[in-house]
């Protein structure tokens, strides 16, 4: 609807008419030479599409781009914790229990057996990111799956699927995953983010299945069945491509959940051997005295969420189309 | 042989209500229509909202399953083929939609919708499916690089020259216009109905055209038909439907015709239908349009009137049969169109209206 009221001027592109030479040449004969070139300016003039008002809202969104900037910058230090961490964050040292400092490059302190918390965060990081970035493409792949095939298929279909969503959400999340982690996952980043998505896919489901609801009665579907074309191309090819907006904000604000979700699990002893989760616990064991062990894996976590919470926020302003408004 | 042979199709659309979603109604959408159009004609459907008339069209090429009858295409019944042999069919039927906002998918570029077909159906490799587009594009009497742009960024008759080349793409035999230029501005629908007329004769077109305006559908069809909630109700070649209709419905529908002279609009009758379409999913018994017709008597009520024949390929269902001549009324029989539940034998006796044709 709203594109409607978007549609750029076309100018001069002169295809009203059935023969779109016609006005071109008509033009080009009675005007003076400057029009002529305005009007091949205005060739040049790229219409606006939709993705294109969304970026531009979205980077204008100034909380949405101090989120992404942040995060890009702690989750690449993550990644790279192999060669930017100053010490190896397993190796205990003689600078036992030293406070934060930039003088000895502790930036963090370093624990009661003298390893760098520095490092141990940056490795920390990493894990974390490997298991939220794969919990949000486990849970986006199975919920695009099943919300897809339960809006566009209905009846029966739709029930099952619909109830079985039901079921997981109504499942106690963290006690299954503290035995299934117990079992499965102790210690490897991509069974735990397996365990996680398993859990999580059910919102992005819910959505996708909902967008398909409604985008199934849509008549470009009926003339992409009418030019033969299968189910599943109409599904993913046709229908999905539309979709991609709520489900871009879903998983990001999933990839929030699932780094509140490992952290905790780490925390209570059945996660990962060094994440975020796994650093908090073992800093509150150590006591008041020593704050800095909680305080700085837990100020990450918290800095994480907050941009990626932001992050989803300026998505979902910016893909919102009946907000044609640029936010300042 | 006809090219589309329609016979006794009818598409009813369960109700369904309650925790076991049992049937308690069914909606008649179409109700046992038989038509057959040849190749190269241009068929006008006509009829209210609601008479079933997209549902009629959406059933022919198969976006609908038909609940009952036979669709013959080219000879063969085509009302059973699963989803895997109605495929190749594709080629030889396409269809325009009404909304040109609606049937373009926004975050496709141009091309790719119009190319899907192709691609689809594995036509051409990428290269030659782009010219081949391209080639499309300046048939519609777009320009090639239009190519790489997206719906939005065109106008509502641009968009509907669009469906038109993807309609075209197939080169199908038959194309159904559902309501092609009813969402379109007046000026532009003319330039449109033109382009279809330019289109059928290029590439020896037939033509389903679906629209609830009498005044479009007479400059497009060599024949129309008039539906009544979900009934075929008169079947004529086009100019005698305007000049000589039969039953009283489509007289009520001339009448709304806008005249753009003012006198002789003032001089017309007006018919103003009272009351609203009754709801297909109990329809009136016997003759659907009696609870709204001016000419209905007890017979009406009771029985189904047949599709009778009254020559020259003038069918109409209507006991009391306006613009029909004594002589005339001896000789009409039922026509094998008519409807299984008519009654073949309560032909009309009188004529309501004006007896001379």
């Amino acid at each position: 609807m709203t594109d409607r009221l978007h549609e750029p001027p076309l100018v001069g592109t002169g295809s009203i008419g059935t023969q779109p030479g016609m006005e071109m040449t008509e033009i080009q004969a009675g005007v003076a030479d400057h029009t002529i070139t305005t009007y091949e300016h205005g060739l040049e003039v790229r219409a606006r599409s939709q993705w294109s008002y969304a970026r531009a809202r979205f980077f204008r969104h100034r909380l949405a781009m101090v989120g992404i900037v942040l995060l890009i910058v702690i989750f690449v230090a993550g990644a790279f914790a192999g060669q930017i961490a100053p010490y190896d964050p397993t190796l205990p040292s003689a600078d036992i229990t030293v406070s934060p400092t930039f003088a000895g490059h502790h930036f963090f302190g370093t624990d009661q057996i003298g390893r760098d918390y520095f490092s141990r965060t940056l490795y920390g990081i990493r894990a974390t990111e490997q298991v939220s970035l794969l919990v949000a493409g486990i849970a986006s792949l199975i919920g695009i799956l099943i919300g897809a095939c339960s809006g566009y298929f209905g009846g029966w279909i739709d029930n099952l699927l619909m109830r079985t969503t039901d079921l997981f959400l109504v499942v106690p999340a963290l006690a299954v995953l503290l035995v299934a982690a117990k079992y499965l996952g102790h210690g490897s980043p991509v069974r735990l983010a397996l365990l996680l998505g398993l859990l999580f896919w059910t919102n992005i489901a819910r959505i996708v299945r909902g967008s398909f609801l409604s985008l199934k009665e849509k008549e470009y579907v009926e003339a992409a069945k009418a030019s033969g074309s299968g189910n599943f191309r109409i599904m993913f090819r046709h229908i999905l491509p539309n979709t991609i907006g709520p489900i871009v904000v879903a998983a990001t604000l999933l990839t929030g959940l699932a780094i509140l979700n490992e952290s905790t699990i780490s925390f209570l002893g059945f996660g990962l051997d060094l994440s975020l989760g796994t650093l908090i616990a073992d800093g509150q064991a150590a006591g008041l005295n020593l704050w800095w062990l909680v305080t700085m894996p837990g100020l990450t976590i918290v800095l994480i969420i907050l941009c990626v919470n932001f992050i989803g926020d300026g998505l979902r302003d910016a893909l919102d189309p009946t907000q044609r408004r640029i936010r300042a | 042989m006809s090219l589309l042979e329609v016979q006794h199709v009818k598409k009813y659309f369960p109700v369904r209500k309650g925790l076991l979603q049992r049937e308690v109604a069914r909606v008649h959408a179409v109700d046992d229509v038989s038509v057959s159009v040849q190749e190269g004609e241009t068929l006008g459907l006509v009829g209210e909202s609601g008479c079933g008339k997209s549902t009629l069209g959406r059933t022919i090429v198969r976006l609908l399953e038909p609940t009952d009858g036979e669709i013959v295409f080219e000879g063969r019944n085509i009302s059973k083929l699963g989803a895997g042999k109605l495929r190749p069919l594709r080629r030889e039927m396409q269809m325009v939609f009404q909304d040109p906002y609606a049937s373009l998918n926004p975050r496709k570029r141009v091309g790719t919708i119009i190319g899907d077909p192709l691609e689809i159906h594995g036509i051409g490799d990428a290269k030659s499916r782009r010219a081949r587009v391209q080639e499309l594009l300046r048939t519609v009497g777009l320009s090639p690089e239009h190519y790489n742009r997206f719906p939005h960024e065109f106008s509502g008759g641009q968009r509907q020259r669009i469906g038109v080349a993807r309609a075209l793409a197939l080169q199908p035999k038959l194309i159904i216009a559902d309501e092609p230029v009813s969402a379109l501005d007046v000026s532009i629908q003319s330039q449109i109905l033109n382009l279809l007329g330019d289109l059928q004769e290029e590439f020896r077109l037939t033509y389903i055209f679906i629209a609830h305006d009498l005044g479009v559908v007479r400059h497009v069809s060599d024949r129309i038909a008039v539906m009544y909630l979900g009934k075929l109700v008169e079947l004529s070649p086009a100019e005698e439907l305007y000049e000589r209709p039969i039953m009283p419905y489509t007289e009520a529908l001339l009448s709304a015709v806008p005249i753009p002279d003012p006198d002789r609009a003032e001089a017309r009758e007006r018919i103003v239908l009272t009351g609203d379409v009754p709801s297909p999913i109990d329809p009136p018994s016997g003759c659907r349009f009696h609870p709204r017709c001016r000419y209905a008597t007890e017979v009406c009520k009771q029985v189904e009137p047949p599709l009778t024949d009254y020559g020259n390929g003038h069918l109409a269902a209507c006991h009391h049969p306006l613009n029909v001549d004594q002589a005339t009324l001896e000789r009409v029989r039922a026509a094998p169109e008519s409807p299984a539940e008519a009654d073949k034998s309560a032909l009309p006796v009188d004529s309501s209206g004006p007896s001379n044709p």
